[in-house]
């Protein structure tokens, strides 16, 4: 067979394809079923952005609300009424000089140890 | 895009899209429809990314060749009908003919490896040019003339 041969064979039997009048009909239900998913997508979509909207401006107006009650009326909180805060103000004064060399350990184990971490991110 | 708009550009292109995917399938014509309503559908929910830098035609004829690829890719279960065989039609002696010819020619193009097949197809069945198919097959220009040259080659060996 020659190459022309092949050429014609193939152009003078080209498949053929069955007269389905429902093929287009199936492809136009398929579409609106998308549709129908896409619409539903869209919609939930909207309903999450607006309960977002709707949760940041309730928590922006509780805000300051509560910021106009504080500073309307402040209350005045004496730390050094409480016992306990006391207690433990009077022992780091007492002990200053000795607490400073753990408190130096602490900071310096501290920083390499995040510095470390730092590198081998 | 809108449904109506996608229905009528697809409405010139249908009859091709579904002889190429018929081709491709080996005459089997119920697969060749599947895969090509799934391409219609994946085709619809991307044309708002069609920008028109290519033709129409050649942007879905990529699409169903992709669904073609997914569809060989995916592992198949081995069917075992329940159902009677069925029944014998007499055909004409026309009919037998033509059907023993395309029986022969898509037993020969099965045995393409699929870029030769779809170059083939497209060439020859649907009269496109080799920049349209190389467009659709995402190869280059000189590519697919070697495809089409050497599955020339094999299917004549095939058909002689």
């Amino acid at each position: 067979m020659k190459e022309t041969d092949i050429d014609a064979y193939l152009r003078a039997n080209k498949p053929q394809i069955k007269d389905d009048p429902t093929f287009l009909l199936e492809v136009e239900q398929k579409m609106r079923a998308v549709d129908g998913i896409k619409n539903e997508v869209d919609r939930q979509r909207k309903r999450g952005r607006l309960t977002m909207t709707v949760v940041f401006m309730a928590g922006l107006i509780l805000g300051a609300i509560a910021l106009v009650i504080v500073l309307t009326f402040p209350i005045e909180l004496k730390l050094t009424d409480i016992s306990i805060f006391s207690q433990i103000k009077d022992y780091f004064e007492a002990h200053a000089e000795v607490l400073l060399v753990p408190v130096t350990l602490c900071a310096g184990f501290l920083s390499i140890a995040l510095g470390t971490r730092k590198e081998s991110l | 895009m809108s449904p109506e708009r996608f229905i009528d550009l697809i409405r010139n292109e249908q009859d091709s899209l579904r002889r190429f995917l018929l081709a491709l399938c080996g005459g089997d014509d119920n697969l060749a429809d599947d895969i090509a309503q799934d391409a219609l559908i994946r085709a619809y929910v991307a044309s708002g990314s069609f920008l028109g830098l290519s033709k129409f035609s050649t942007w879905l004829f990529r699409i169903a060749y992709n669904c073609y690829i997914d569809h060989q890719r995916k592992p198949k279960p081995d069917l075992i009908s329940a159902d009677s065989p069925p029944a014998l039609n007499i055909l004409s002696e026309d009919e037998a003919d033509a059907k023993f010819r395309y029986q022969k020619l898509y037993q020969a193009m099965e045995s393409l490896p699929e870029k030769e097949k779809a170059a083939i197809v497209l060439h020859y069945f649907e009269d496109l040019s080799i920049k349209d198919i190389a467009a659709i097959l995402q190869i280059p220009v000189g590519t697919v003339k070697y495809h089409l040259s050497i599955g020339r080659n094999h299917l004549r060996d095939k058909l002689l």
